[in-house]
């Protein structure tokens, strides 16, 4: 029978799935996008193989962002090591609600960052020496995803605290 | 909305080996015809030794290069031209019975031998309609009023509305401006050439295309009443920079309408996603034949470098 009051950790593992599936997603998205860009300029000009490849990889730390999130999480909850700690439905809902700014923030950020880095792959194809200001405006975008991880780093550490 | 990020990323690393206008200016500061094509050899690696070959393989390799790019919805509005053009070679290569194989271009919708074996034999089975009708009409015209100059005109009619209308099928906006920029200038010339030969009214509203962002009616007002008055409302409308270039004569004015296209593909620089870099190119591309061509003739032909220069468009790059 439904006992909600046992559904704290369905909750909480909820928040760590797609803490990495959305991060995850915008990273593959992202990442993808710079991928064609970088193709493109590769097939024209195979020498900026090296600098393509460096800028398509930005967009990829968001899916890493929401994998430490994701893995904070479960061993908080006992799932990494087996023996899943009795949380309850708030406890649940508080971590669920912990894991949504990289959730959300990484599934966007990421995409945009993609779009960032194709441009900046494409400039790279007109003006190789101007790379690193490419790989600044791509790294602008990572800021916001930066700040999402740390809040819900300090709201995963924090809820352990609480008496809820 | 279709994303073109490999598309763009591959016009961005090619836009790099267009002449710049430097290239441009060596071209035409060099002293002979043998040394522009030596000097073109080394920086476009062009093997071809004559102007046809040097403008036939970039437009060749352009094709190629925009087949890989885009889909034949984005291309189609970009080869109504072509088709139209070598409708025109072959209907007045048929009349005055000529060869027209020098004339006709590749790129088209439709292949150009087909089409002049069409107007040849006045069996179009084997065209589309719509370019089918027009070569019926177009032959028509010609053997009804042996007017090749009223053939021209509805030729070019009709290219501009094909135009527009694959502009506007293909959902790209950019494609839309552009279209609407050639059938104004195409609209703004024929309205100047009208008025420099003093036109009637009812000539003028027959050779203008209405359509465009221009009224065909203003217009062939304007030009009708002379020059003066065509300069006053090209004055007055978004065009105004070429009613100054009208008043500098006829090379000033196609050397505008030509700025005009490559201003509009420079807008598309800032773009990444969607196609209007391919669309752009094409017409950097195209610009960059038509001065080569227009350079090595002048060449070719002894031409001062100052006469050749006032043709020379704005280089893009």
């Amino acid at each position: 029978m439904f006992d909600f009051n046992s559904m704290g950790i369905v909750f909480a593992l909820a928040g760590a799935a797609l803490a990495s599936a959305l991060a995850g997603i915008g990273s593959a998205i992202g990442v993808g996008k710079a991928g064609q860009a970088a193709a493109g300029v590769v097939t024209e000009d195979p020498s900026k193989f090296s600098k393509a490849l460096i800028m398509q990889l930005l967009p990829g730390t968001q899916g890493i962002y929401g994998l430490l999130i994701a893995f904070i999480t479960l061993n908080r909850i006992g799932i990494l090591g087996g023996a899943a700690v009795e949380l309850s439905p708030a406890k649940g809902l508080l971590y669920l609600a912990a894991c949504m700014p990289i959730a959300i923030v990484g599934l966007l950020s990421a995409i945009s960052q993609g779009k960032t880095a194709a441009a900046g792959i494409m400039m790279i194809a007109k003006k190789p020496d101007q790379m690193s200001k490419g790989m600044i405006f791509a790294a602008m975008v990572e800021t916001y995803a930066i700040l999402a991880l740390l809040i819900s780093i300090l709201a995963i550490f924090g809820i352990a605290g609480l008496n809820v | 909305m279709n994303e073109y990020i490999y598309s763009v990323a591959r016009v961005r690393a090619k836009e790099t080996s267009l002449l710049t206008g430097q290239d441009m200016e060596q071209l035409l500061n060099s002293d002979s015809f043998e040394s522009a094509l030596l000097m073109l050899h080394d920086r476009a690696k062009q093997g071809e030794r004559d102007i046809s070959g040097i403008c036939a393989d970039a437009e060749r390799e352009l094709w190629t290069f925009l087949e890989e790019l885009a889909g034949a919805d984005v291309l189609k509005t970009l080869r109504i031209p072509i088709d139209y053009h070598n409708i025109k070679a072959s209907v007045k290569a048929v009349f005055s019975d000529t060869d027209a194989s020098d004339l006709l271009l590749g790129g088209g919708t439709a292949d150009a031998e087909t089409i002049y074996e069409s107007v040849k034999q006045r069996e179009y089975g084997e065209l589309e309609p719509s370019l089918a009708a027009v070569c019926s009409e177009a032959t028509s015209i010609l053997l009804r009023t042996q007017d090749g100059q009223l053939c021209d005109i509805y030729i070019d009619r009709a290219m501009l509305r094909a135009e527009e209308d694959a502009a506007k099928e293909s959902g790209e906006d950019f494609m839309v401006r552009c279209a609407r920029l050639h059938a104004d200038t195409a609209n703004l010339g024929a309205a100047y050439r009208c008025a420099l030969s003093q036109r009637s009214l009812s000539f003028i509203e027959n050779a203008l295309y209405d359509g465009g962002s221009l009224s065909a009616d203003a217009l062939a007002k304007a030009a009708s009443g002379g020059m003066d008055s065509l300069y006053r409302y090209v004055g007055s409308t978004s065009y105004d920079s070429g009613a100054a270039a009208m008043r500098s004569g006829a090379a000033a004015f196609e050397k505008w309408c030509a700025d005009e296209m490559i201003k509009l593909a420079k807008e598309a620089q800032f773009e990444t996603l969607s196609c209007a870099p391919i669309i752009a190119y094409y017409y950097l591309k195209s610009a960059e034949i038509n001065t080569v061509r227009l350079i090595l003739s002048g060449k070719l032909n002894h031409l001062d470098k100052d006469i050749i220069r006032e043709r020379v468009p704005e280089i893009y790059v």
